[in-house]
């Protein structure tokens, strides 16, 4: 981690009732991704393949680096259209691990620009198209799925 | 968070936050980069700090705008709310497959 001191990272993690193998089908199924990111997804799931989600009006896009089946997901992510986080600037990996009879889905979203200082201005215009995908798209909510 | 995100919903506003993130600017200066009118610009400003997106320096009459760094703080929060609501939707759609996978086997045990 060289880049440790100029980048942020975002950690999350989820406790799922089922196995790892069907929460992986969540990762890598287009159908199935669309229903829990994004508003519609077009995604290459295989290593140099292609990953999109759009996200309100905004995309977000970059490539898959790893895909181990059903362990760990890594893909690049940035904004489309957004010239100092452009395209693959910043990494997301997921990863599944079993518990009992459930799975622990850990993501982890690193190389996010930091705030203050002169690096400030990166992390703007990173975030605000995801900003404005709250008001403009369609809001993921605060904790509740959509009711469809 | 709802005040920036309602505040960078408008198409001008984060024309305004970008014009702002660098450098210092006079309301009037900013006005001059749109087509809109003075008072309008200083409405959106105004929508602007008080989402804490923009820090205003009076210096005698005029009063400078500029981006605020500290906002950048409560973005990254915004975005740390994106992946945990999104991670809980996988959760509930993952497991409202799986409870619709034991339905139709307990459906196929109970014909059997």
């Amino acid at each position: 981690m060289t880049d440790q001191d100029t980048t942020d990272s975002v950690v999350i993690t989820e406790r799922v009732a089922a196995s790892p193998e069907a929460v992986f089908d969540f990762l890598v199924d287009p159908d199935k991704l669309v229903r829990w990111l994004g508003s519609s997804v077009d995604i290459e799931p295989e290593p140099g393949g292609k990953f999109l989600v759009s996200i309100g009006d905004n995309v977000a896009t970059g490539s898959y680096v790893r895909v181990d089946p059903p362990k760990q997901v890594v893909f690049t992510w940035g904004w489309e259209d957004s010239a100092d986080v452009p395209p693959g600037s910043s990494t997301v990996t997921i990863s599944l691990t079993p518990d009992d009879d459930h799975t622990i889905v850990e993501l982890r979203h690193a190389g996010l620009p930091r705030g203050g200082d002169d690096e400030h201005h990166k992390g703007w215009t990173f975030i605000l198209p995801r900003l404005a995908a709250v008001v403009d798209g369609r809001d993921p909510g605060p904790e509740l799925p959509h009711a469809d | 968070m709802d005040a920036a995100a309602r505040a960078l919903a408008e198409p001008t506003r984060r024309e305004i936050l970008h014009l702002v993130r660098d450098d210092e600017r006079t309301a009037g200066d900013i006005a001059k980069h749109f087509a809109v009118s003075r008072p309008a610009i200083s409405q959106h400003l105004r929508v602007l700090a008080d989402a804490d997106l923009v820090a205003v320096r009076s210096e005698g009459t005029r009063r400078y705008y500029r981006a605020r760094p500290d906002g950048l703080a409560e973005l990254r929060d915004w975005l740390d709310g994106f992946w945990t609501s999104s991670l809980r939707r996988l959760a509930v759609e993952v497991e409202r497959d799986e409870w619709d996978k034991k339905k139709v086997t307990r459906k196929k045990t109970t014909d059997d």
